[in-house]
């Protein structure tokens, strides 16, 4: 659900999303665009992805499973 | 002019002074008439090294007129209300950085993108460093998108009528952590981002990335970059004699060139990894025995030794009364840092522009004055300060060469191992010396 979302908010094709897919090499992310993908996930999902937590989430799975954990 | 530019630029003109006759021997500019002019929107981006002191070496590179505001990490916005106010005052505007605040610290950087974005509107030049952070060396880091999103934000609140420029920059130094250094800042010409309007407006994340590593990279082709990997034996290979014999023979612009050419070769070079492991062995080797790689290639001299102990005995009674008070500014980082040393020209040029020299002079001025009488001498001795400074900082240097001349000579016995490695190195790097 989230990916649509993602792929247009960065603007990249929706296929270069895979779940073990390194979440920084595809969209580029830097520490001000991280903001953007933070607030995606809260804008969506309610979710507010803590400072301790965003060490863990490297792949798009890992950002499923917090969203599904947190959700 | 308001009372408030009068003390704004009797301050600025304070701190400029110091600086340049604390800090720096020689200032290098290149590419000042890519300079937008007066009026126009423009920020001046630039690798991050040396910390605070690279605001510094901008702001004061500039003419003096240019009123210039900075972003400054969001952490200084929190030590005490006055300071708070005071940087506010400078225009300064507080960077919230993911390492230090987290991804909720980041939202706050909305509010400073807009104020930002108002300071560029109203004409004023704004520096900002992209890395969001400094670098312990001469190699660049990844850029933030932030400069080109601010740039635009500026852009649509003027109605997507005005340009916007981003003027790259990169600063070099020939020493990062003494005193009476050489600078150059490097400008390249301005970036105009009204070409790129209408595409940001469709497609803001692209637009941002693409010229987010445009600048990047014309920083870095500005610049001695390093790189990260096996820095220290890279930057040790640089400074050495197997680079260039004597670096005093040339100009900060000219070691610039030769420093990159060389790191370049470097790199490409064949037998790169023979070379690491070299110029490890020898760089532990050399700081075992306390000698520097330029003392050690020059070989013992024993007259030079005997002249130059000569000379520095006969100057010491000159030097200790040239220490006060710039003895607390020399210590003072060495003192108080305790994490990363690339705040040491900072902490230093900080406390003593604004604590320690005022403090001293008043103390001398009242000691020698109220107490001695002796009120001109005392005025003149304090005026004095700067070319004592200059001085007491050149004997420093000098002794300094010669501790490292009489560790060479009591060393002497152990000194053919380290030989066996430098010459290995030298016949290595063959084709890299000039």
């Amino acid at each position: 659900m989230i990916n649509p979302i993602i792929a247009e908010e960065f603007e990249i094709d929706e296929q270069q999303i895979k779940p073990d897919a390194s979440i920084n090499e595809i969209l580029d992310l830097d520490s001000i665009s991280l903001v953007d993908l933070v607030s995606i996930v809260n804008k969506k999902f309610h979710i507010r992805i803590e400072k301790k937590d965003l060490d863990t989430i490297n792949t798009f799975d890992d950002l499923y499973l917090y969203i599904e954990l947190h959700s | 002019m308001t009372v408030a530019d009068i003390l704004y630029y009797s301050f600025k003109g304070y701190i400029k002074l110091m600086h340049d006759t604390l800090l720096l021997r020689k200032r290098y500019v290149d590419g000042i008439e890519n300079l937008p002019a007066v009026g126009e929107r423009f920020i001046i981006v630039s690798n991050h090294q040396n910390t605070g002191n690279d605001a510094f070496n901008i702001l004061f590179a500039l003419p003096f007129g240019r009123r210039t505001c900075a972003m400054a990490r969001a952490n200084l916005f929190e030590i005490h209300p006055y300071i708070t106010s005071f940087l506010h005052w400078v225009g300064m505007v507080p960077a919230f950085r993911m390492g230090w605040e987290g991804a909720m610290g980041l939202d706050n950087n909305e509010s400073s993108f807009s104020k930002v974005a108002e300071h560029l509107n109203l004409g004023f030049p704004f520096v900002i460093f992209p890395q969001a952070g400094h670098t312990q060396g001469h190699y660049l880091g990844r850029f933030t998108t932030g400069t080109v999103r601010v740039a635009m934000i500026a852009a649509c609140k003027n109605g997507w009528k005005e340009d916007i420029k981003i003027l790259p920059t990169a600063l070099f130094y020939n020493n990062f952590f003494e005193v009476q250094t050489d600078i150059m800042w490097k400008i390249a010409p301005a970036v105009s981002l009204k070409p790129y309007y209408v595409e940001y407006q469709q497609h803001p994340a692209t637009v941002m990335r693409l010229l987010t590593h445009q600048i990047h990279d014309t920083v870095q082709q500005m610049m001695l970059d390093e790189g990260f990997d096996d820095y220290e034996e890279k930057d040790f290979l640089r400074l050495s004699s197997l680079n260039i014999p004597c670096r005093n023979a040339f100009t900060l612009p000219q070691l610039l060139k030769l420093d990159q050419a060389f790191i370049l070769r470097l790199i490409e070079h064949p037998a790169y990894n023979e070379i690491i492991r070299s110029a490890r062995a020898l760089r532990k080797s050399l700081e075992a025995i306390n000698v520097p790689e330029t003392v050690f290639a020059k070989g013992i001299q024993p007259i030079r030794l005997l002249l130059n102990g000569i000379f520095l005995f006969l100057l010491l009674p000159l030097w200790i009364v040239s220490l006060w008070p710039h003895i607390f500014c020399y210590l003072f980082p060495f003192l108080m840092l305790k994490t990363d040393r690339m705040f040491t020209n900072t902490y230093r040029y900080v406390f003593a522009v604004l604590f320690i020299y005022p403090l001293s002079a008043l103390l001398t001025i009242m000691l020698l004055g109220h107490c001695f009488v002796f009120w001109w001498q005392a005025i003149i001795w304090v005026l004095l300060w700067i070319p004592l400074g200059k001085f007491a900082w050149c004997y420093f240097c000098h002794m300094r060469q010669w501790i490292a001349q009489i560790c060479l000579l009591a060393n002497h016995h152990n000194l053919s191992d380290i030989r066996k490695i430098r010459d290995h190195l030298s016949s290595l790097l063959s084709n890299n010396t000039i």
